[in-house]
C-alpha cells in the first residue's frame, strides 16, 4: 500500500533511471583505489599505527594494562629499595619494570593506554607495517615498543597564546655526555623574555637527535653499571634491574622534567628558519632538513617524519612569541 | 551433379567447423564477460577491481579463477543424490548454450536457421530451471531448496511475459525464423520503431530469466547463499553456476540484439560495409553491458514483490502488447 502511493507520486521509471545515471557517473569517475604495496597512500602524519613506549617515563602504574578493553598490555616488574642517602634521608622503594608488551593481535588500536598514562610514557606512532607470518611475534616485547619511539612525531607546537608547561629545573643544563660535540656549534644562545628556554638540549641539533643521543648516553651508563654489578658477582637479575634504575638516574640527572621539550621557545639554532617564514619558504625547510636525514642516511620513513615536524616548527615560527 | 555434391559437402565440412568453432569460443566469451563485469562494477564503486593476474589491469583474473576452480576439491555431502548432483552442470550449461544453434551472426553465419528458431531459442533456454531446480533437490540443503523453489517460480512466471514480448515481434516480423526476423528490421530496429515496449518487457523478463539482480532472489547470496548452488564446489561450482549464468546472459542478449536490435542487420544503409557479425556482436555487447549496468544499480526485489511485477505489470503489459501490435498490423500503419 504504501510503496504503491509512493511510486505514483514519481512519474513512473524516472526513479531508475536516476539511479542509472548515478552508477554511469561513477563509473567514468576516477577511482580511489591506491594500489598498496605499489605505492603507498599519504598517511596524516599522526595516524595511529602502532604503540611506542617510552620505557624511562613508565612508572609501572599499571592505568594503561586496567584500562584497555582487550587486556592485551603485559606488565611485570619489581620493586626495589634504595637505602638511605644520609642522615634525614629516607630509604625509598621504587618499582623497576621488567617486561612491558603489547599484543597487537588483540589490540583494536582504540587508543586508551595513550590516552589514560599519566606519564607520557606511550605514543601514538604512525608506522603500520609490522604484520608477521605467524601470530606469536605481533606480541611486540619492551624492545620492540620502545624501538618504535625513534617513529614517534614531536608535539605539536602549541597554540597561540597557549603557555607551555612550567620547567622547573633552575640548574644549569648539563648537555649529555655524546651531546658535547654538537653543544660546540657555534650558536649565539638569547633567550626569549618570555618562555623558559628548552632546557638540555644544546643549540644547532634537533629534537629527535637530541633524544637519540640522550637515549644512547644513558645506555652507555646501563651497560657500564651492569658489567660492574656482573663484576660484583650479582645476579644477572639484578644487576639488569641495578643497571636500568642507574641508566634513569643518569637520564633524569641530565634532563628536564618535561621530555621531549616542546618546541615552545623561539630556540635560536641555525638551523631554524627566521620569524615570518612563508608556506613556501617552510616547504624548503622540509626539503633541507629531508635531504640532510637521506645524506645521514635515516630511513626515508623517519627522514619525512623529522622535516614535517621542522617545516610545522618554521611556520609556527611566524607565530609563535618572538614573531 | 556430382560436383555440387561435392561442393555441397566440402562447404558443410568447412561450415560445421566453423559453427563448432562458434559453440567452443563461448567458454572464452564467459570469461571475457566476467572480467568485464568485475572491471564494470569496481568502477561503478570507484575501485579499480583485478590489476594483478596477467600483469595488464589483471585480464587474466578470470582465467585465473577458472584455474583456481578446477584445482579445488570437488565436495559432496553425504546425503546428496549423486547422479543428479553430477548431472546439473551440464544440464544448464546446455540449456544456456543450446540457444546459440539459431541466433544469426550474419546473413548465413548462422549454425541452424530453423523455421521456428525463436519458439527453439525460447523453449531450449528453459531448459536450465530443469538444472536448477535439480540442483535444489539433490543437495539435501534447506538453502539450496528455497534456492532451486525460488528459481522455478520466477521463471515460470517471467518465462510468459518473456514468450509473450517475442510473439509480438514474431507477429510483426511475420516470421519465427530469427534471420527473417534480423531481416524484417533492415535499417529499423523494432526497438525504436512498433516494438519499443516489448523491448522493455523483454529486456525486464530476461534479466529474470537469468537470475541477476535486481530479479536475483533464487540466488541472493545474503540469504541463501546462493541458493540451489549452495552445495557446489570446484568445477561444478564453476561450471554450473557462473559459466551457465554468463552464457545465458551472453545468450539472452544475443536473442535480445535480434530479436529487437536487427541483430546482424546494419543501423543505417550508409554503414553497410561494416561486416554483419561486427554489428551483432556490438550490439550484443551493448545489451549485455546493459545487464551488468542494471545488476549494480538496483536492489534486489522480494519475492512477494517480484511475482508481483510479472503478473500483475509485465503480463498484462505484454498482452496489451499483442494486442496493440495486432491492431496495427490489420490497420496497415506498420
Ligand atoms: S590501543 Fe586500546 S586495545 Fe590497544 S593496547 Fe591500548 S588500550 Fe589496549
Ligand atoms: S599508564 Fe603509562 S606509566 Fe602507567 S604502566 Fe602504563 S605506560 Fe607505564
Amino acid at each position: 500500500m504504501n510503496d504503491e502511493s509512493k511510486l505514483k507520486k514519481a512519474t513512473f521509471g524516472t526513479g531508475l533511471l536516476k539511479g542509472l545515471g548515478i552508477t554511469m557517473r561513477h563509473m567514468v569517475s576516477k577511482a580511489v583505489t591506491v594500489q598498496y604495496p605499489d605505492e603507498i597512500a599519504p598517511l596524516p602524519p599522526r595516524s595511529r599505527g602502532v604503540i611506542a613506549l617510552k620505557e624511562e617515563n613508565c612508572t609501572m602504574c599499571m592505568l594503561c594494562a586496567r584500562e584497555c578493553p582487550d587486556w592485551c598490555i603485559y606488565i611485570e616488574g619489581h620493586k626495589e629499595r634504595r637505602e638511605s642517602r644520609g642522615e634525614g634521608k629516607r630509604a625509598k622503594a621504587f618499582n623497576v619494570l621488567d617486561r612491558f608488551a603489547i599484543d597487537y593481535a588483540l589490540c583494536m588500536y582504540c587508543g586508551i593506554c595513550v590516552e589514560v598514562c599519566p606519564y607520557d610514557a606511550l605514543f601514538w606512532s604512525p608506522e603500520f607495517e609490522y604484520a608477521e607470518g605467524d601470530i606469536t611475534r605481533l606480541t611486540h616485547e619492551m624492545e620492540r615498543l620502545e624501538d618504535w619511539m625513534r617513529t614517534v612525531l614531536p608535539p605539536s607546537p602549541l597554540d597561540d597564546g597557549a603557555k607551555g608547561p612550567e620547567i622547573k629545573s633552575a640548574a644549569p643544563v648539563v648537555p649529555a655526555p655524546a651531546a658535547a660535540p654538537a653543544a660546540a656549534a657555534p650558536a649565539p644562545v638569547e633567550t626569549a623574555p618570555g618562555p623558559p628556554p628548552a632546557a638540555g638540549r644544546p643549540a644547532g641539533m634537533s629534537e629527535a637527535e637530541f633524544v637519540e643521543q640522550r637515549a644512547a648516553a644513558g645506555r652507555l651508563v646501563r651497560q657500564k653499571v651492569y658489567e660492574e654489578e656482573i663484576a660484583k658477582g650479582s645476579e644477572p637479575r639484578i644487576a639488569e634491574a641495578r643497571s636500568k634504575a642507574a641508566e634513569m638516574r643518569a637520564r633524569k640527572a641530565t634532563l628536564p622534567e618535561t621530555e621531549p621539550a616542546p618546541p615552545v621557545t623561539p630556540a635560536p639554532a641555525p638551523s631554524r628558519p627566521a620569524a615570518g617564514m612563508s608556506a613556501a619558504d617552510a616547504a624548503a625547510v622540509r626539503r633541507k632538513v629531508y635531504e640532510e636525514e637521506i645524506a645521514k642516511g635515516s630511513d626515508p620513513r623517519i627522514a619525512e617524519a623529522r622535516s614535517k615536524a621542522a617545516e610545522l616548527r618554521a611556520r609556527k615560527g611566524t607565530k609563535g612569541p618572538g614573531g | 551433379m556430382v560436383t555440387t555434391l561435392h561442393h555441397i559437402l566440402a562447404n558443410s565440412i568447412v561450415l560445421l567447423a566453423l559453427k563448432l568453432g562458434i559453440l567452443l569460443l563461448l567458454l572464452p566469451a564467459t570469461l571475457v564477460v566476467g572480467y568485464v563485469e568485475l572491471k564494470v562494477m569496481a568502477h561503478m564503486q570507484h575501485r579499480l577491481g583485478p590489476m594483478y593476474a596477467g600483469a595488464y589491469h589483471g585480464w587474466a583474473q578470470t582465467l585465473a579463477d577458472g584455474l583456481k576452480f578446477i584445482q579445488k576439491e570437488d565436495i559432496m555431502a553425504a546425503a546428496t543424490d549423486r547422479t543428479v548432483f553430477s548431472m546439473v552442470p551440464y544440464i544448464t550449461m546446455l540449456g544456456a548454450a543450446l540457444t546459440f544453434v539459431v541466433i544469426p551472426f550474419s546473413r548465413h553465419g548462422v549454425i541452424a536457421n530453423l523455421d521456428i528458431g525463436l519458439f527453439y531459442a525460447l523453449a531450449v533456454s528453459s531448459i536450465s530451471v530443469i538444472g536448477v531446480l535439480a540442483a535444489g533437490w539433490a543437495s539435501a540443503n534447506k538453502y539450496s531448496l528455497m534456492g532451486g523453489l525460488r528459481a522455478a517460480a520466477q521463471l515460470i512466471a517471467y518465462e510468459l511475459p518473456l514468450v509473450l514480448a517475442a510473439a509480438a515481434v514474431a507477429m510483426q516480423a511475420g516470421s519465427l525464423s530469427l534471420v527473417s526476423i534480423a531481416e524484417a528490421q533492415r535499417y529499423v530496429p523494432f526497438a525504436l520503431w512498433a516494438q519499443p515496449l516489448g523491448f522493455l518487457i523483454f529486456l525486464a523478463a530476461a534479466t529474470a530469466e537469468v537470475s541477476r539482480t535486481p530479479f536475483d532472489m533464487p540466488v541472493a547470496e545474503a540469504e541463501i547463499i546462493t541458493g540451489a548452488f549452495t552445495e557446489y564446489s570446484a568445477m561444478k561450482f564453476a561450471f554450473g553456476l557462473f559459466a551457465a549464468e554468463y552464457i545465458a546472459m551472453i545468450g539472452m542478449s544475443a536473442l535480445a540484439a535480434t530479436l529487437f536490435l536487427g541483430g546482424y542487420v546494419p543501423l543505417l544503409p550508409q554503414l553497410r560495409f561494416v561486416p554483419g557479425p561486427v554489428w551483432f556482436l556490438i550490439k550484443t555487447g551493448l545489451l549485455i553491458f546493459l545487464l551488468i549496468w542494471i545488476r549494480w544499480t538496483f536492489p534486489r526485489l522480494r519475492e512477494d514483490q517480484l511475482q508481483k511485477f510479472a503478473w500483475k505489470v509485465l503480463i498484462p503489459l505484454s498482452l496489451v502488447n499483442i494486442f496493440v501490435t495486432g491492431a496495427l498490423k490489420l490497420a496497415h500503419w506498420t
